[in-house]
């Protein structure tokens, strides 16, 4: 119990992380998104920077409840089979898939920028997948924490 | 390698790219907006304020050409305005207000308040002359001066009451520069009332050494003449025109001050956005405050930008102009752009070149809204730089004309009208209605002759990135 | 530690069997080096041949773990690998044996039977006693046995129990040695030879020096099966009905002759309600009797006898002073785990390794080592995290290693089937409430018991293996979380044992 404590405390410090990122892109008093000449297709910087940063929080939640719904797979729906399949990856990926999808939305239906446009293009696509990533390579239950790929490297604990 | 170890290298791993990722976050910030020396605000930002307490003299011409005004009447709006005077001085609300009235011909001699109904017997008006120097000797600037006078005077008598009021009133902005402007504005107000006449006029140029003049039995306008503060001039026209609901038809205003609107924008509404820029709120030095006269750009370099994607913008800014009756012509305002470039020590330093970054395009009234197109010529701007520059948008010198129905008012009398024509007056021959457009063009030369008093100023922060 | 084992006969095998079990679970006191001697004269009896066979199976594990762990932690040893027999091939009769000799012809017909005409309606009457082919075993005929172990045995000659004396005699002088004779009372080869045996060591070893640094234990065990007629009519038997009185007899035989006297500690095991035994045979391949919880209880006595300090388990101060331990349980139809008998102070410490090997062979039989083949195979490492930690970080998995993993897996189904029997009531109304057999075990037509299936293991899960032990229930998710999150200790062993003590450990 104390371990599955302390993992959803670090998906939540992680994600915080990720929050803390979308601050300094869009919310700071010196936001990046200005700093690195993002420019918003209409309406000012600050509507921009605004609506960027409810798309933003959306992948991120997106992101989240991924992490979350794989990780309560993980820990409480999966059974150890015999012998033992691999469609867990493919769940992985599946979830993935959807923080994927949430970018695209955000990319299409979030504000457009005129300028340096792939940045915060990136920043959904690397945000969402990357700390989903992040979080299920660091922080996947120990049963299944080498089937986010490249785990295996990554996590040492 | 044993556990701890490479626990210890997949630490070092997250620790250096962590610190990697500071890193391209710390690079990647500018350095802090240049926080010195902003413009201070303009006095006109701040609206008119009549006076407190305001001592307000009535001049009354004593002069016998405005006996003729004493026909009474239904017609008759000498008498009713005139006598109503000291009290529209009195509840025109000021706090506090001190009413004198003044006789004035040869001298000007204060009428107690218990003879102030003398200005009914045409005995009242015998004066022979009219000395105008009284009457500006007699008053302050910072009073108002009200004087009832039939403004029937000579050539000279009009050159000098324009330079008087030009001199008190009408100078400022001319003597301290065209930027300049006294923190409260003096105006002169003329306003004609057509009244009741049954009299002679005077003042229609000399025949055989004597003066000549006509019996008129119809209509003849008075003027009263209005100084003081614009404030409180505005103020007091504001209560005639309260008291003395029906006279609007049968007058004729103008009012001449420098300041020719009721407050200079203080916010500017950046307008329609064009694409390739974008307008910023927090690119200025917190020092300024959130100064909202300000436009904020951040410009990107030309570099993937197509050629016709002009960094165009459209400002909107307030802009009340004062009902001063001239007419206002649109084609005739004008901008001036300043710009500024960082110096060394952290403050902006003008930079003359700098004006041609900034190109005004056009320049629209609409209504009570200033609309400005400028653009911006990005490639003369150094990437990685400020800049500020500041669009000053004024009348030239003739924008504001008096409007020809006050400059050509028609005298009722037919027979006037014939004796003019006769003989042979025209607006450049003599004659009193020659005096008065005369007199009106001085006070507008005054007032705007030599003079870009602003009705809108912009400024624009600009980032070029 | 130097601890002997000398199983005598079928009985002694299957109790040399559990010990090998016990030895498996880590409960032989640590460090022990168990030497262990099968001695019967039936070579193909079902039972020894299942024993030599475990005890293969657990050499092929200790040499992976090599005593760092608990499990496999004692050095096994066979002194032989086939059992030692007094009688050979060329004479496997009381005839052959005694010689031509007409004395001793006379005085045998004297004491045995000879080709008894009696038995009507056979073709050629049957043998008796004296042509009886002793090869089979002595047929529960305790006089048999004395008269061939008083003839053949000769500790001079005969090579293993040359060797034993030499072995302890040496190792007494730094250790202390315990000998641990085992077999049954009610018997032909146990009754005749352990106290045979047991004569010699005590003269050849117990007397030198004053018996310093070695203890003779011994566990003679009574009657606690039965079963019915073999099915050879006319033929001399075993017959169940006489083991009582053999056992007195026996017990008799033992106290006069003084040989209580020299033994530090005697075990005595047996059953109020014996079990009846499935399939009931002469000897040979065809006595197979399943393994029953008596012995069981009977190598919980040997594990005690090891563990007693020196002196403690009889002696006093090297006189041997003799202590009888007597073992129960609470009811009489019922087995629990309390009724296991160990010393107080380690009685829940053996109960968990027990129960630790139990779920041990199970998850590996049925989960872990499928796994570890599969993904061996298919590659995917990543559905197995403990394979990734365990067998490829500064590991190899090779075919070796495959090899080692398959000698661990058959000790686990032999553990299982061990434990199947076990825990089978072989008594009416009899119930034994240690594992839940269903988990990893089912029926066949002809009531023999197989393992179970990887489907019907899958049907039934790892939860309920045990009975009476909610606290302790563990699923294979449980299990498998838990190696996952093991980390090897350091230094780590080498191979697939690295993964199999984090699985253990797990467990």
């Amino acid at each position: 119990m104390k371990k599955i404590i302390i993992e959803l405390i670090g998906i939540v410090v992680l994600y915080a992380l990720f929050f803390g990122l979308i601050y300094l892109m869009a919310i700071s008093s010196q936001p990046l998104l200005q700093q690195w000449n993002v420019v918003p297709a209409s309406g000012s910087g600050d509507e921009y920077r605004e609506d960027f940063r409810k798309w933003a929080l959306i992948v991120m939640a997106v992101s989240l409840v991924a992490t979350l719904a794989w990780y309560a797979l993980a820990q409480w729906a999966f059974r150890v089979a015999i012998p033992v399949a691999r469609s867990k990856r493919l769940i992985w990926l599946l979830w993935l898939a959807v923080t994927i999808l949430a970018a695209f939305a955000a990319v299409f239906l979030g504000p457009a920028a005129s300028v340096n446009a792939h940045i915060p293009t990136l920043f959904y696509f690397l945000g969402g997948a990357g700390f989903y990533y992040l979080a299920t390579v660091m922080f996947s239950p120990v049963s299944y924490k080498y089937t986010p790929p490249g785990a295996s490297a990554l996590r040492f604990f | 390698m044993d556990r701890k170890m490479r626990k210890t290298l997949s630490l070092a791993k997250l620790t250096v790219f962590l610190m990697a990722v500071g890193c391209m976050l710390a690079s990647c910030s500018f350095e802090e907006p240049i926080n010195a020396n902003w413009p201070p605000h303009h006095p006109w930002e701040n609206a008119l304020q009549p006076s407190d307490s305001i001592n307000v003299n009535l001049f009354l011409d004593a002069s016998g050409s405005m006996r003729g005004f004493l026909a009474g009447g239904p017609d008759d709006r000498y008498l009713p305005v005139v006598e109503q005077l000291a009290g529209i001085a009195t509840t025109g609300g000021w706090k506090t207000s001190q009413v004198k009235w003044w006789k004035f011909g040869a001298h000007v001699t204060e009428i107690p308040a218990k003879d102030r109904v003398e200005v009914r017997d045409p005995k009242f008006y015998s004066e022979s002359t009219t000395q105008i120097d009284e009457v500006f000797r007699a008053s302050n600037i910072k009073d108002l001066t009200v004087v009832v006078t039939d403004l029937f005077q000579s050539r000279a008598d009009v050159d000098l009451l324009s330079s008087r009021l030009n001199e008190r009133y009408l100078a400022g902005m001319r003597l301290t520069g065209t930027a300049g402007s006294a923190p409260v504005t003096p105006a002169v107000a003329v306003l004609g009332i057509e009244t009741r006449f049954i009299g002679k006029v005077f003042e229609l140029g000399e025949e055989g050494g004597r003066e000549r003049s006509i019996i008129h039995n119809g209509t003849l306008p008075y003027y009263i003449l209005v100084f003081g503060p614009l404030a409180d001039v505005g103020q007091f026209l504001k209560r005639i025109d309260e008291r003395f609901h029906d006279l609007l038809p049968h007058t004729r205003r103008v009012l001449f001050a420098e300041r020719p609107v009721e407050t200079l924008a203080t916010q500017v509404d950046h307008g329609s956005m064009q694409v390739g820029f974008s307008f910023e709120s927090n690119l200025m030095p917190r020092s300024s405050g959130g100064d909202k006269r300000v436009v904020q750009l951040q410009v990107p370099s030309l570099s993937g930008k197509k050629a016709e994607e002009a960094d165009v913008i459209e400002p909107l800014l307030d802009c009340n102009l004062i009902h001063s009756g001239l007419n206002l012509d649109e084609k005739s305002l004008r901008a001036e752009v300043k710009g500024e470039r960082p110096g060394a020590n952290g403050s902006f330093e003008p930079d003359a070149g700098l004006a041609q970054a900034l190109d005004v395009q056009s320049i629209k009234l609409e209504g009570n809204h200033l609309k400005l197109r400028l653009k911006l010529l990005r490639d003369q701007l150094r990437t990685g730089r400020d800049y500020r520059f500041e669009v000053r948008v004024f009348p030239t010198e003739n924008a504001f004309q008096v409007p020809q129905s006050v400059l050509a008012w028609s005298l009722a009398s037919n027979e006037v009208d014939q004796l003019v024509a006769r003989q042979g007056f025209t607006p450049k021959g003599v004659g009193r209605t020659l005096n008065l457009a005369v007199f009106l063009q001085d006070l507008r030369d005054a007032t705007f002759n030599g003079k870009q008093p602003p009705i809108g100023i912009v400024y624009f922060y600009v980032k070029a990135t | 530690m130097s601890c002997y084992l000398i199983a005598v006969g079928g009985t002694g095998a299957k109790i040399a069997e559990a010990t090998l079990h016990l030895a498996a679970a880590g409960i032989l006191p640590s460090p022990c080096e168990l030497s262990v001697l099968f001695v019967d004269t039936d070579e193909g009896n079902g039972s020894l041949g299942r024993a030599i066979r475990v005890a293969q199976r657990y050499l092929d594990c200790y040499g992976l773990f090599k005593g760092t762990i608990s499990l496999f932690n004692a050095n096994v040893n066979l002194l032989l690998r086939v059992p030692w027999s007094p009688i050979g091939k060329d004479r496997k009769t009381l005839r052959s044996i005694f010689g031509p000799s007409k004395v001793e012809e006379h005085v045998m017909r004297c004491l045995f039977t000879d080709t008894d005409p009696r038995v009507a309606g056979q073709p050629e009457p049957l043998p008796g006693e004296l042509e009886l082919d002793l090869t089979e075993g002595f047929r529960a005929r305790a006089a048999i046995g004395s008269a061939v172990w008083a003839r053949t045995l000769n500790w001079a000659k005969s090579r293993p129990f040359e060797q034993l004396a030499k072995e302890i005699k040496d190792k007494r002088q730094n250790n202390n040695v315990k000998v641990m004779l085992t077999g049954s009372i009610f018997g032909g080869t146990g009754a005749s030879g352990v106290p045979t045996i047991a004569r010699l060591l005590h003269d050849e070893i117990g007397q030198d020096k004053g018996g310093k640094n070695f203890e003779i234990g011994l566990l003679p065990a009574l009657p606690y099966f039965t079963y019915g007629d073999v099915g050879r009519p006319g033929e001399i038997t075993a017959d169940p009905s006489a083991f009582l009185a053999n056992t007195k007899q026996a017990l008799d035989y033992y106290e006069k002759r003084g040989y209580l006297k020299f033994f530090e500690a005697i075990y005595l095991i047996g059953d109020e309600c014996p079990a009846q035994m499935r399939k009931p045979a002469v000897g040979r391949g065809e006595q197979t009797n399943e393994p029953l919880y008596t012995e069981l209880m009977a190598a919980l006595g040997i594990a005690h006898f090891y563990h007693a300090a020196p002196g403690e388990a009889g002696g006093d101060g090297g006189k041997p002073i003799g202590h009888l331990y007597l073992s129960s349980r609470e009811n009489k139809l019922k087995l629990t785990w309390n009724d296991l008998p160990m010393d107080e102070s380690v009685h829940i410490a053996f109960e968990k390794k027990l129960r630790q090997l139990a779920r041990f062979a199970v998850a590996l039989r049925y989960c872990f080592e499928p796994t570890i083949t599969s993904v061996y195979k298919d590659g995917a490492a990543y559905r197995a995290p403990w394979y990734i930690d365990f067998l490829k970080r500064k590991n190899k998995f090779d075919e070796a290693e495959n090899r080692n993993l398959e000698s661990v897996k058959l000790y686990c189904e032999s553990f299982l089937e061990w434990s199947m029997d076990v825990t089978r009531p072989n008594t009416q109304g009899f119930e034994t409430r240690l594992f839940d057999r269903a988990v990893f075990c089912r029926e066949k037509d002809d009531r023999r018991l197989r393992l179970a299936s990887d489907d019907e293991f899958r049907l039934s899960g790892l939860e309920g293996l045990f009975v009476d032990k909610q606290e302790e229930r563990a699923s294979l998710d449980d299990i498998w979380a838990k190696a996952c999150d093991t980390k090897p200790p350091h230094p780590p062993l080498d191979g697939v044992a690295r993964a199999l003590q984090a699985i253990y450990s797990s467990c």
